[in-house]
Order: structure tokens, then C-alpha cells, then sequence
């Protein structure tokens, strides 16, 4: 019951201020615009490049969903009003987690239309586990992000820590998400990926666990 | 009761509280004066869980409070210096919100009547963000209101509060203490917290001593914010 008031806050925090989305989309579309006027790579050279093209933009993207949502806590020391409630921190956690992926697939149904059809690329024709891949990596994404912003949400420096902490964390999940991704796009059969997708399930299982199990020691001050 | 047993805490290479230990016994009203930065709200702090303690206990009524037990928290009603609400939502989200959090259903109805017990309900709209700190710190009274609490712990409850605020203040804490619940309020301002408290304690260099000499109950001029 904690976790559903969590989350809604959450998406009530962000129906109000409405300051995540538009940034996440705004920034987010204005790179792949950029990528789309800057470069002029034959069609093959962008088939082959478009999946890394593609998840940097989303990880930088997340990267702001997952900054903010911690930030509003801040503000106003709401997150002692969290801290001193009868709530579990592993609930405090799975609603960050489950918030700043629902705002991250959110942003995606807007940006991933923009990106296809500035770069000119076919859509996946096979749709769901083009879909399922990327709900998948949300999951990792923002799992191992909520764990980590929880963690230096309260240092000075935050802006700079997450991202510095969070890129080598994902590198590993954001090149399972590529070559998967690449071979969605290309048709392959699953056997050729399959490992890929089983390092990113591993991804989302052990940040889910690890953050749900330590957010009661790194949320504390 | 709550119990604090020599409790330490240290920021880097600073030792704030260096075994601190004090008591509040039920239906009993206690306040902790000190100076800026000698220790006071973050031994609050440390005893609503927002930090943590290097070493010592903490209990209430017998249990300790340190562990990942939430059910005694429910008990206990933090209201920190700072707000502690969300800025983006409306003085009535906030403390829907908070009610949600203590297991309370309580109507749109009910919580305007608590906001409007410390006269915010024709705010009550409005994003919090454009509240001025006494209308903030009237709406943390509202949450002490709106929610049931054995032990209510306050941090400098008088903070940016005119007087009206600082009457309605006096006028709850005296209904609390009539109804026999447990207040552990902390001020640098002696006066006004010897008129709403049974014992004084004193924070300096990291410990807890007992203020010397009866409490008298001043009038309402010697309540006032000191110069």
C-alpha cells in the first residue's frame, strides 16, 4: 500500500512541477535532431551505428530523470519527512526505482518515434522484443540510477557524482542493450543474442536486489 | 518512555554528541536548550531515524529504535526545522499524502479542518513553494494535528512564527500536555520553551545535564522570541 502512495507522489510531484518530462524530452530530441542534421553516414553505416546512438541518448536522458527526482527531496528536506515515516526504505527505493522508470518510458514513447523517423531508420519489425528489450533496460537503468542517487544525494557535488558513478556502473548493461538492439533491428534470431539479454535480466536482478536490501544504510545521512 | 543512552555522533573529525543520555517519561513534556551547532537537532534527528548514530541506544517504551522496525515509528511524529513537505504540491496534497503514509483514510474535508485549525485553509491550494516560513511552519502543526502520536519531537516550533502562530503553538502544546502525551521539544529560546515543558535539559560540549532550579510558568510577554 506504501509503495502505490510512493509512486504516486512521484508522478503527482512530476504532474505539477512538470519539470522532468519536458527536460528529459527536450533534451532528448534535441540531440537526436542533432545527430540526425549532423552526420550524413551512408544508410548502412547508420544502421550499424544507430542502437549506440540511440542508448547514449536514453542513458543521458535517464541520467536527468534520475538526478531530479532526488533533488525535489532535497528541497525543503522532504526526504526527512520519508526517512522519519513508518515506511520501509526498500520501499522508499522500489518506488524511486519503479518512479523514474515509468517517467523514463514515458519519454521514450515520445523520443524513440523522433529518433526513427529523423534518422530515417525502418521501425523494428519485430515490435515486442524491441518493446520488452527496452522495458527490460529501463528497469536496469533506473534501478541501478535510484541506488546511486539515493547515495549522493545529499554531497554538494551530486550533479557530477551520479553520472560519474552511474556510466561505469551501466557500461556493461548499455552494450548488452546495444548489440541486442542492433540485432532486433537486423532481424536475427534470438540464439544470436540471447546471451545479451540474459546479462541484462542478471543486470536488473542484482541492482533491483542490491538496492532494495542496502537503501536503508546509503539513504541515511 | 523514550530512553537515549549514550549516544555519539561525529561529522568527519567533529564529535557533536559524546554520550548523550536523557529520558522522556510518558504524559511527560521535556525540552533541550543548547547553543547553535552544540548538538540539538541532530540528536532529534537521530532518534526520528533521519540519521544514524555512531554508538548508544535508543528506545521507546522498551524497544529499540534504531532497528528496521516501522510499526513503533508510527508512534512518533517528527517536526524538523526545515518543512519536510514537497514544494510542488498543494499545502492539502502534502498532508493527504502524509496520512497515506501513516495508514490514516482520512476525507479532503478532514484535512482542510486541520489546515484550517492553524489558519491555512484558504491556502491550501496553492503550491507550498510560495509559502512564507510561518505559514510553513503553521502547516507542520497541521501534520502534528492531523496525525496520532504517543511522542511528538519538535525543532525550534517557534521559527518564523508571528504571534498569532505562536498563540495557536502554545494553545496545542497545552491540549497535548492536558491529554498526557509526550513532548521532547528543542529551542535555543529558554523562555518560551520553560513555559510549555516539565524539565529542562541542557546540551553543551556533546552532553546532557539537567537545568537546575523549578520551572515557573511565565506569562505571555516572556513567551515572546528573544532579542
Amino acid at each position: 500500500m506504501n509503495l502505490v502512495i510512493l509512486i504516486r507522489k512521484e508522478l503527482l510531484l512530476e504532474l505539477r512541477s512538470r519539470e522532468i518530462l519536458i527536460s528529459m524530452i527536450t533534451f532528448g530530441a534535441s540531440v537526436m535532431l542533432l545527430y540526425a542534421f549532423a552526420f550524413r553516414p551512408t544508410p548502412e553505416a547508420l544502421r550499424e551505428f544507430a542502437p549506440g546512438l540511440l542508448w547514449t541518448v536514453i542513458l543521458f536522458v535517464g541520467v536527468l530523470a534520475l538526478h531530479r527526482s532526488h533533488s525535489l527531496e532535497k528541497e525543503f528536506d522532504a526526504f526527512s519527512l520519508l526517512l522519519s515515516a513508518p515506511v520501509e526504505r526498500s520501499t522508499l527505493f522500489l518506488s524511486k526505482w519503479f518512479g523514474s522508470f515509468i517517467l523514463l518510458v514515458i519519454s521514450q514513447v515520445i523520443l524513440l518515434p523522433i529518433f526513427f523517423l529523423f534518422l530515417q531508420l525502418p521501425f523494428p519489425s519485430k515490435i515486442v522484443p524491441f518493446i520488452g528489450l527496452f522495458i527490460l533496460v529501463d528497469l536496469g537503468i533506473s534501478s541501478a540510477g535510484s541506488l546511486l542517487s539515493g547515495a549522493v544525494m545529499r554531497s554538494r557535488v551530486n550533479e557530477f557524482l551520479l553520472p560519474l558513478l552511474l556510466f561505469p556502473m551501466v557500461t556493461p548493461l548499455m552494450i548488452s542493450a546495444v548489440k541486442s538492439t542492433a540485432a532486433i533491428m537486423e532481424s536475427q534470431p534470438f540464439s544470436q543474442w540471447k546471451l545479451w539479454l540474459q546479462l541484462i535480466v542478471s543486470f536488473v536482478i542484482v541492482f533491483g536486489l542490491v538496492g532494495y536490501l542496502i537503501y536503508d544504510y546509503v539513504s541515511e545521512e | 518512555m523514550l530512553s537515549i543512552e549514550n549516544v555519539t555522533k561525529r561529522f568527519g573529525n567533529t564529535i557533536v554528541l559524546k554520550g548523550a543520555s536523557m529520558n522522556v517519561g510518558r504524559g511527560e513534556s521535556v525540552g533541550l536548550i543548547g547553543k547553535n551547532g552544540s548538538g540539538k537537532s541532530t540528536l532529534l534527528r537521530i532518534v526520528s531515524r533521519i540519521l544514524s548514530c555512531d554508538n548508544g541506544s535508543i528506545t521507546w517504551n522498551g524497544q529499540s529504535l534504531m532497528g528496521s522496525d516501522v510499526r513503533l515509528r508510527k508512534s512518533l511524529l517528527y517536526l524538523g526545522h526545515e518543512p519536510g513537505f514537497y514544494p510542488p504540491l498543494s499545502a492539502l496534497e502534502n498532508l493527504q499524502f502524509l496520512a497515506g503514509l501513516y495508514g490514516l483514510e482520512m476525507s479532503s474535508e478532514q484535512i482542510t479542518e486541520k489546515l484550517g485549525e492553524v489558519g491555512l485553509n484558504v491556502y491550501q491550494k496553492g503550491p507550498i513553494r510560495n509559502y512564507s516560513r510561518g505559514m510553513l511552519q503553521r502547516l507542520l502543526l497541521a501534520k502534528a494535528l492531523l496525525i496520532t502520536w504517543d511522542l511528538l519531537l519538535m525543532d525550534e516550533p517557534t521559527s518564523g512564527l508571528d504571534t498569532d502562530g505562536k498563540g495557536i503553538l502554545s494553545k496545542v502544546i497545552k491540549l497535548w500536555r492536558d491529554e498526557g502525551r509526550s513532548l521532547f521539544i528543542i529551542s535555543h529560546n529558554e523562555r518560551w520553551i520553560s513555559a510549555h515543558v516539565d524539565r529542562i535539559n541542557v546540551l553543551e560540549n556533546g552532553k546532557i545535564e539537567a537545568r537546575e532550579g523549578k520551572i515557573e510558568s511565565r506569562g505571555p510577554a516572556e513567551m515572546e522570541e528573544e532579542p
